[in-house]
Parts: structure tokens; sequence; C-alpha cells
């Protein structure tokens, strides 16, 4: 790619984000979705932490509304924002619109992802700064939670790639839901805490735990990176050959 | 009759724009075409089946687009040209199809294509968005861009400027251009009447329209049609011997392949220097194409030109004249008992309170309904004199058919 194409590739990378953002307002369920983890965690503020003080009671309740925060805006923003998105994008024929003008599939997918983790992050920064009023401790929690959420946004734009129609954003987005609740789930049991951390989006949990309960988050920090790191990097080539299969298929004119 | 046998053959000799009656099928396979073989090229596409977001206004989905062509075309010039101020803020999902189909020439328009395919792109369209996408299409073939448009019916496409084909088999066919050798007469001889049908067929039947039922006429793909209260009927009948056999009745070769009712032109409009195109009151409110060469003559025909109306004028000041002569005629003739001046009594009244917006009408006819050398005479006067403006070039440059038939009397 020559530098006046990457450059015109990425402005329309730019152009298509902010389109996507601007959508992601306007649309009411869209709004609501990225509201409700704030809202959840205002009330939380508001009900239990205030009434419960910083008993140690109080700080195990954080720990778990903070865990669910980020993993319930992940959830929602991977499958609704991107994968149900896309497929609305494309069932209204709006997708083929833009690939006879000009614009590739991988720039809508590129902007799709900024969007929508744009989305995510601000709505996760806003839910870890409602429940974790330390400064010393929101920053690192609120980065490395939005990082680890990678590779479910990653895998929910490859699916949002077979998605055609609305409905089937039901049924594409179960693996995914199942996948991100995985981490939360487990952590009930006893037996599979050891298996959480290695799980796509359960990296950073043992590094949140430690930083928000006070323990040695340093030592968990290592691990946390490189199984997000990992996880990335198999859902970016599963989106990469997704995309490529799509690209094949279809360029906007019944090719 | 230039034939191309395949869209990448036409392609390859796109020297103008390009307008061809076919179906969707063919729609994809010619915007494919144009991709492949433009590719390097800026290209625009309008289909059907395009689309914004729902939630988009019409500001916001030209702005957008605006900014992914680069912006050389200002989102607002394109709402201005395409008249879509009214609706600006309206939203995508609640605009009616004449609109957006607007809105998707206003968003082809924002990327200042050098080729730019449109499909039906006059077809939703009211008068006044015709007026508009027209123009625009005028403006941008001007300035070098190339429109290959696939519609349906072919009359649509002999309304813009470019060539006109049909796809048959994957052929596509050219339409042969209307040249401006117009061989319809002048105006004159609507008055005469003489039963005639015209035939057409309906499943088995064979139906037998009075000429003042129908229309229009339309040739296309090889095949005239009678288009009667809305509905086409096929007719075994060419179109030269419709245009003969209809005249009579106030028929007029618009087009090479259309002939229209008079009476049933409810507007004629100008949208480019070469476009003209006549709406009807019929049925479907059909627009039919007019040739440059002979809108002149249906202005004419209609009274629509200053000469047509100096013409009526001098001919209605003139009948007026013969009325109040032939008055005195009368009354001197009662007097001498005289029997050329009853002949003259009893033709100019009939003259004079003719509606006369027909030179013909005064024709004056003697008592065995053959007529009269004199008033022939007279009229053919009259008539040289109406057109005397004009230095008889009307008459002399054209003293076919009509001419004839003027002055060899009813057939």
């Amino acid at each position: 790619m020559t530098a006046p194409s990457a450059r015109r590739s990425l402005r329309a990378v730019a152009i298509l984000t902010r389109k996507y953002l601007a959508d992601l307002a306007r649309n009411p369920a869209m709004t609501l979705s990225a509201a409700i983890p704030v809202l959840c965690s205002l009330l939380f503020r508001l009900i239990w932490a205030e009434q419960s003080g910083l008993s140690p009671d109080a700080s195990a309740l954080v720990v778990i509304a903070t865990l669910y925060a980020v993993m319930f805006e992940a959830l929602i923003a991977s499958s609704t924002f991107i994968m149900y998105a896309m497929a609305e994008e494309r069932e209204k024929g709006v997708l083929v619109t833009l690939l006879r003008c000009g614009v590739t599939r991988g720039q809508t997918v590129a902007a799709r992802l900024t969007s929508g983790f744009a989305a995510f992050a601000a709505s996760c920064a806003a839910c870890c700064l409602l429940l974790l009023p330390d400064p010393t401790v929101t920053l690192p929690v609120a980065l490395v939670g939005i990082a680890s959420q990678l590779p479910l946004f990653l895998a929910g734009a490859a699916l949002g790639l077979r998605a055609h129609t609305q409905m089937s954003t039901m049924s594409l987005s179960v693996p995914l839901t199942i996948g991100g609740m995985l981490p939360f789930l487990l952590s009930g049991f006893e037996a599979a805490i050891p298996i959480v951390p290695y799980l796509p989006n359960g990296g950073a949990f043992p590094f949140m735990i430690a930083l928000v309960t006070g323990g040695d988050s340093l030592s968990a920090l290592p691990l946390a990176l490189l199984t997000t790191a990992l996880w990335t990097a198999a859902a970016t080539f599963f989106l990469a050959w997704m995309l490529r299969k799509e690209s094949r298929e279809g360029d906007g004119f019944g090719e | 009759m230039t034939e191309y046998a395949s869209a990448d053959k036409l392609l390859a000799d796109l020297g103008e724009s390009a307008h061809i009656e076919c179906g969707r099928e063919t729609s994809i396979k010619l915007a494919r075409a144009v991709r492949r073989r433009f590719a390097t090229r800026r290209c625009a596409f309008a289909l059907e089946a395009d689309a914004g977001c729902p939630r988009d206004t019409v500001t916001s989905h030209l702005r957008f687009f605006s900014q992914l062509a680069g912006g050389a075309v200002h989102h607002e010039d394109a709402v201005a040209h395409f008249g879509l101020r009214g609706i600006a803020r309206a939203k995508l999902r609640d605009l009616p199809a004449s609109q957006a189909a607007l809105v998707r020439l206003a968003r082809a328009s924002l990327f200042q294509p050098e080729v730019c395919l449109i499909e039906r792109p006059l077809s939703d369209l009211d008068a006044e968005g015709r007026a508009s996408a027209l123009a625009w299409m005028s403006e941008a073939e001007e300035r070098g861009c190339r429109f290959v448009t696939t519609l349906q019916p072919l009359r649509e496409a002999l309304l813009m400027p470019g060539i006109a084909l049909w796809c048959e088999d994957g052929r596509f066919i050219e339409v042969a251009h209307d040249e401006d050798d117009s061989t319809a007469p002048p105006d004159g001889a609507f008055d005469e009447v003489r039963v005639c049908k015209i035939p057409a067929k309906a499943d088995a039947a064979t139906l037998l329209f009075d000429p003042r039922e129908i229309d229009f006429i339309e040739s296309a793909n090889k095949q005239n049609h009678v288009s009667v209260r809305g509905s086409l009927y096929p007719t075994p009948l060419t179109m030269d011997e419709l245009d003969d056999e209809l005249s009579r009745f106030g028929f007029f070769r618009c087009h090479r392949s259309y002939i229209v009712n008079a009476q049933r032109v409810a507007k004629v409009e100008r949208y480019t220097r070469n476009s003209f195109n006549l709406t009807l009151n019929d049925a479907n409110r059909t627009s039919l194409p007019l040739s440059k060469g002979r809108a002149q003559e249906l202005h004419e025909r209609l009274g629509l030109t200053r000469e047509a109306r100096a013409a009526h004028a001098t001919s209605e000041a003139r009948e007026a004249h013969t009325a109040r002569t032939a008055q005195d005629g009368r009354a001197d003739s009662a007097a001498c008992g005289g029997a050329e001046g009853t002949a003259a009594a009893q033709a100019a009244p009939e003259g004079a309170s003719a509606p006369t917006s027909r030179p013909d009408r005064t024709r004056a006819a003697s008592p065995t309904g053959e007529e009269d050398p004199k008033a022939r005479t007279a009229r053919d006067d009259r008539s040289r004199e109406a057109r005397g403006d004009r230095g008889g070039r009307a008459g002399e440059a054209r003293p076919t058919r009509r001419a004839a038939r003027t002055e060899g009397g009813p057939r």
C-alpha cells in the first residue's frame, strides 16, 4: 500500500468511525446498552458502598461489581455495538452502498471496531470511576480491564462479518456471550479458578482482584498481559481470515 | 443500427452516455463491468437497492458521503441543486420513493464522477425532480462525465443526452437516432374525419381502438404498442402506417419511436439544450420524449410559437373581415339577387363562426361537398399570408404528405 492510499484509507476509517459513533449516540437501544452498567454502578455506589462504608464486605462487593461492570459492558458492546450494528448495516443495504462508493470492507470493520471499543472504553471508565473512588486504583484497573476485553471485540467483529441479518446475530452471539462470561462464572468454583487467567478475557481478572483488594498486583500483571496478547493475536487472525473470506464473496456488486 | 455483443464491448466504445432499457440483472452486470473497466477512474453508482442509515437525515447522509468523496462538492450544493432543502432534516426512512431517488442522485453527484452508473434515474421522479436530474446529467456530461443508465421503459432513455439502447439476449442494440429530417407535415388537416380503427392484440382477441381512445403509440424492441387508458397493447401496424392513419386525428410523431395524441399533451418541458419532454394527462401521467427537430413543429401545431400566434391573429382578423364583407355582400346580393353573392354569404359566416385555431377550418364547401375553387384560392392566400413572416420556409421545406393531402383534399 502506497503512502497516499494509506492516508486515504486512514481518512476513510476516521470518517466512518465518526459516523458510527454518531449512529451509536442516535440509536436509543445502543445508548441504553452503554448506559445500563454506568447506571448500575451509580446505584451500587449510592446504595451499597455508601451505607457499608469501607468494611471488608463492601470491598469484596466492589470487586465483584467492578468485574461485573467491565465484563457486562464488554459483552454488550461486542455483541451490540459491533455484531448487531454490522448485521444491521448489511441487512439494510448500507454496506453495499458504502462498498460501491469505494469504501472497503476492511475499512468498515476497522471503523466499527474503533467506534465500538471507544464507546465501551468510555462506559467502562465511567463505571470504574464510580466504583473505585481511589484514582491510584481506578486508572490501572480501567486500563487493564478495558485492554483485556480486546479479544472479545475482535471475535465479535469476525462473527459480525458472518451476520447477514439482525436475527442471525442472536445465534452468532451465543459463543461470544458464553466465552465472555466464563471468567465470571468459573470464579465461583474453587477448582476452576486457576483456569480463569487463561481464558480469552480472563487474563486481567487476578490482576484486577489483587489491585482492588490490595494484594500483589504486580506479580499478576505479566500473565495478564501475555494472555491478553496471545488471545488478541488469535482473534486478529480469525478476523483477518473471515475478512478475506467475506471480501471474496461480495464486493457490493453481487460477485 | 449498432449492436454490441456484451456489456464490456459497449463500455469499450463509450464515446457518449449510454441509456439502456434492461432489467435488474443486466443492471448489476453493467455495474460490475463499469467497475472492472473504469477501476482507475472516479466512478459513482446509484442503484435502486442503495440505502443510507435509516436514522440519518438527508443532510447528514449527504455530508457523510461528501466527506468520503473528499469534499470536492459540498453537500449543501447538492441539496440546493436537487431541490432537497425542504426535506433536508427529514429522515431517510421517511422519504417517499421520488425523494429517495433524488437523494441517490445527489449522492452520486458528490463524487464528481468520470463514469456514473445509475439505475432507473427518472422512474420515480416527479416533473421537478426530472428537471433537476436531467440538468445535473447535462452539466456533468459537459464536464466529461459519461453516464450509463439502466431503465425501463425505453422512452426514458430518449429523454437523456447520449445514445439509447435496449438489451436483448445479452446484446445491446442501439436505437436509431432520430434525425431532424422529420417528414411529419405542418399543421392542418385535423378536421378530416374518416372511420378508422387501430387493431391491437390482447391475448387471443383483436381489439379495435377508436383513435380518440389512444394516448400514444410506442415502438420498443421491434414491436409497436398502443397505449390506451394506461395499458399497452401490441399492434401489427408499422409506425409509418400508424402515423399516416392517425395524423388526421390530431396525432403527432414526437419522436421516431413515439406518436402522441396531441389532445393528451398536458405539458411541454425543455429540460436541457437537447432534451424535451411531453407530459400527458393519461392514466399514468406518462412522459414522452420530444425530438429536438420536432419540437418547433409541435409548438407551431399547438400554437405556442410567436409565429403561430401571429398567424392565428392574422387569420382571425382576416376571417372577421371576411365575415363583415360577406354580411355586406349578402345585403348587396339580396338587393341584386346575384347567385355569386349568395354562395359567398353562405360560405363566409361558416368560416367566421367556427373556432379559428386552425386556418383550414375556414375552408368553404360547395353545396355538393366539393370545395369551391374561389374559396380554396382565398384560403390558400390566407395560409400563405399567415405563414408569410416565416418566409414560406415551413411550407417549402416540408411540402410532404400533409401538404399533398391538403392540396389533394380528403383521402
